[in-house]
């Protein structure tokens, strides 16, 4: 089953495409990289997606209202220095549940302490987030993300900034976050990473993308994923 | 201090004295909300330039003799629409937007002023505010737009949380960044209307700042930082009050002294805390 399908979609800012008109499809349960020079429309790719930055043309297709999307920006775009606990911040993200209500109720609240035991983070729940080191922050928002979707995670650039072992952290999350059937797209500069633990790999260069099976994971991991690009 | 408590004693029997701890108890409440999302927002000079703004309504209002709350509320709303899409815009810094309207307007109001009488005592009154010459009207007025910022903050409460705390995700997440922009905008607009009565034009800003600022130096969460702005402010503006009457001294200014203090007292507990 596909998550999200794009049809000859074109990207790019102010009318002006910044790659070739892009034909993609991600099933559930890949771990899609998208990798490349800054300027290439990595990000673009991923905000098209997101629905932050408008579509100059073509399609997309998501398997659930896209507002379910579980998103992580980038970390310029968060507010570090925010003075609210990382309850807080995490149960921001189960704001669709409120429908009319101003207020979160029990079961809400629940759900943000569950969901935190699940990720390992209940002993920071009551820290405040900008007293977090980096890779908490990240877990945090990684969490916020999930409060808002079960199956999607959409990443732009998650580990920039970190140390090596914050890092390995974070990819350990996202690893099992996949084991658990959770399908990811994540931004990134790290191509050793990509090769490492991605099903897919996505590459935009130069106006051109490329997508394909990441074979070494294939190969390592005896998965069978099956994919229909261009 | 016999005599401060006799007449700290008498004040409370003065019914203006009570209006202007009602009006501005409710004022404090509004403004130091407010100003959480919009210091967070960094739009904080925002609403320095409303306040600037509405020293041009008033100015108004008083040359064509109608009451300047009335006058102000529509005038520094679309203002502050403006200022959001000035903000917007690309080709201009948001900072620099500010600093035109809000420069524009007191030229423009100082122009008014002057083709009346020039500066007289109602002008004067609301550049520096006199909370202690409140109307019946002014306090109905108060009592129901401090109603409607209450009112629109429980609303949107969560969503400008989100907001204020990442924009590109309450975005994905489907929030209209766009109108809780403007919810806020309309929100101050009101506040700050509002609030010149209490401490004036010229530093109105400071009852939305300060608390804020106080606040963010010992709180942990988003609920505490509100608590204590929120008291801080309501505190302010009681004791400011009362000293002014005590002492003789003018209220705006005296709830800003007490802003001021607060903030040396809470950044002195910070950085000593964060030494040991």
């Amino acid at each position: 089953m596909s998550e999200i399908e794009c049809k000859k979609l074109i990207i790019g800012y102010n009318g002006t495409p910044l790659c070739e008109p892009i034909d993609l499809i991600v099933e559930q349960g890949q771990y899609l990289f998208i990798i490349g020079e800054n300027g290439s429309g990595k990000s673009s790719f991923i905000k098209t997606l997101t629905g932050l930055l408008p579509r100059i043309d073509g399609q997309i297709t998501y398997s659930i209202p896209h507002q379910r999307l579980g998103y992580v920006s980038q970390k310029h775009q968060v507010y570090t220095d925010f003075p609210a606990t990382s309850f807080e911040v995490i149960q921001s993200g189960g704001l669709y549940k409120l429908k009319k209500s101003p207020f979160y109720k029990k079961e809400d609240k629940k759900a943000v302490r569950e969901l935190m035991a699940s990720l390992k983070i209940s002993h920071l729940a009551e820290k405040s987030f900008h007293h977090l080191s980096g890779g908490q922050k990240q877990r945090v928002l990684i969490a916020r993300a999930l409060m808002t979707t079960d199956r999607l995670l959409i990443l732009d650039e998650p580990i920039n900034g970190l140390d090596p072992t914050t890092r390995r952290e974070v990819y350990d999350m996202l690893k099992e976050l996949h084991q658990k059937g959770i399908t990811i797209i994540m931004v990134s500069h790290d191509h050793e990473a990509a090769y490492q633990y991605g099903t897919h790999i996505l590459t935009f260069e130069s106006g051109k993308y490329r997508h394909m099976v990441n074979e070494n994971l294939i190969e390592d991991e005896k998965e069978v994923v099956t994919c229909r690009s261009n | 201090m016999n005599q401060i408590v006799s007449s700290l004693i008498e004040a409370f029997q003065y019914q203006f004295i009570i209006k202007a701890l009602l009006v501005g108890s409710l004022i404090a409440f509004s403004s130091s909300v407010m100003g959480i999302f919009l210091v967070l927002k960094k739009f904080s000079m925002i609403g320095d330039g409303l306040a600037h703004v509405s020293f041009a309504t008033v100015a108004i209002a008083l040359l064509f003799n109608a009451s300047p709350l009335i006058v102000s509320i529509p005038v520094v709303i679309l203002a502050s629409f403006l200022i959001l899409k000035l903000n917007e815009k690309a080709g201009l810094h948001g900072d620099a937007a500010i600093g035109l309207v809000s420069s524009f307007s007191v030229a423009f109001g100082v122009l008014l002023a002057s083709m009346s009488n020039g500066f007289n005592v109602d002008l004067f009154s609301y550049l520096f505010g006199s909370i202690l010459i409140i109307s019946d009207i002014d306090l109905i007025f108060s009592l129901i737009l401090s109603i409607v910022v209450v009112i629109g903050l429980l609303l949107f409460y969560n969503a400008l949380f989100a907001v204020t705390h990442d924009e590109e995700f309450a975005e994905v997440i489907g929030i209209d960044v766009k109108l809780m922009n403007r919810v806020i905008a309309v929100l101050t607009s009101i506040t700050i209307v509002l609030g010149i009565r209490v401490v004036g034009t010229m530093l109105i800003s400071s009852m939305i700042i300060f608390p804020t600022v106080t606040a963010l130096q010992l709180s942990r969460s988003f609920k505490q930082t509100i608590v204590i702005a929120v008291a801080i402010s309501i505190f302010c503006v009681i004791a400011g009050v009362l000293a002014s009457f005590v002492f003789n001294l003018p209220s705006g200014a005296t709830i800003v002294m007490l802003n001021a203090f607060f903030f040396a007292i809470f950044f002195v507990i910070k950085r000593i805390g964060g030494q040991s």
